[in-house]
């Protein structure tokens, strides 16, 4: 039994990288509880399982998580700039808090080229991950709860005016900057429609 | 004490922030030309009035190749300065120092930079973007 505990454990360290879990709380009580959930389900993905596990499903059942249905992709932004997505996640979350738990596959866009270089290496082989410096990042525990969805959001779903800013300035500075069209059309007005400006304001 | 403005330098901070700002001004510029035809980009609301007005006042300057006489010699200067000041309100940042290409065909090298005010940028670039002397940049790549 502690043979294959401790296996498990290696092949948790090694795969995190690819099986994303993030577990965001508000409520410091459930912390522990949900942190070990996910711990458990991340054991088991990494352990060649699916998700789907019985083991990871009771264990979700007794923390009474739902499953939420229909979310196609989710997209979480670090300060540094990296951009996580994951295609087709599962989504549980729990009812009585804004607590959310992700499982899949990540995938990473980021602007730090350091990190970038990382993980790619990480990908071409898994186990150099004790080695490497930065380690301890790559294993995502987002503990900020709410603030991640709301932040995705405020980007996505604010109405902003257009008018005097043509849409090819706005098409160029989103593709140049790399961010949401809320905040191209916001850099340009800021930039008084100089989009060299924006897009330094936007990638400083 | 007397302290004369004359005797005092920069201080080396603040010059090197501005060769930052400056550089990625540059830098950006560039990308912006080599993602897009130049023809299609606007740098200002009032792209067309500074044209016309830079045609009409300097109709000698040719921008595909800069001469630095028409921008380094005093009396070049003092031509400049009533021009530039009229952007005072209408241009942000009208007055600050821009790195500009001297060829149009050219990056921003070494050899081929020189120091301008953004009013004088957006003048020169703004005529070779409509003149489509930018547009092979984005075609090169």
């Amino acid at each position: 039994m502690t043979d294959s505990v401790e296996k498990q454990q290696t092949a948790t360290v090694e795969d995190v990288p690819e099986e994303v879990l993030a577990a965001a709380n508000t409520e410091s009580t459930n912390v522990d509880e949900i942190a070990a959930a996910a711990e458990a389900a991340a054991r088991q993905a990494a352990a060649g399982g699916p998700i789907q596990d019985r083991r990871v499903r009771k264990a979700m059942d007794k923390l009474k998580l739902k499953q939420a249905d229909n979310i196609s992709m989710i997209t979480m932004r670090r300060t540094n700039g990296t951009l996580f997505s994951i295609q087709n996640p599962e989504v549980f979350h729990n009812p009585k808090s804004s607590s959310w738990i992700v499982f899949g596959q990540a995938r990473m866009r980021n602007s730090n080229p350091q990190l970038s270089q990382l993980l790619q290496q990480l990908q071409e082989n898994p186990g150099a991950l004790g080695a490497g410096p930065g380690s301890d990042e790559v294993p995502i525990a987002v503990e900020s709860g709410k603030g991640k969805e709301t932040e995705k959001n405020d980007d996505e779903d604010e109405e902003v005016d257009e008018t005097g800013i043509s849409a090819e300035n706005i098409a160029l500075v989103m593709e140049q900057a790399n961010c949401s069209r809320a905040k191209a059309v916001k850099g340009i007005k800021e930039a008084d429609n100089d989009v060299v400006t924006a897009i330094m304001n936007l990638t400083a | 004490m007397s302290l004369k403005a004359e005797d005092m330098g920069n201080m080396p901070e603040i010059e090197k922030q501005w060769a930052v700002v400056a550089m990625h001004h540059a830098e950006t510029y560039y990308k912006i030309l080599q993602a897009m035809d130049g023809k299609n980009l606007k740098l200002t609301k009032i792209d067309d009035e500074i044209y016309e007005h830079f045609k009409k006042m300097f109709p000698e300057i040719d921008v595909t190749e800069l001469n630095e006489k028409d921008f380094k010699t005093p009396e070049a200067k003092a031509r400049w300065r009533p021009f530039i000041n009229e952007y005072e309100n209408k241009v942000k940042d009208f007055n600050y120092g821009t790195l500009l290409r001297i060829r149009a065909d050219g990056d921003y090298t070494e050899d081929n930079t020189m120091f301008a005010t953004r009013t004088q940028f957006y003048c020169i670039e703004i005529s070779r973007n409509k003149l489509g002397y930018n547009s092979p940049i984005c075609q090169k790549k």
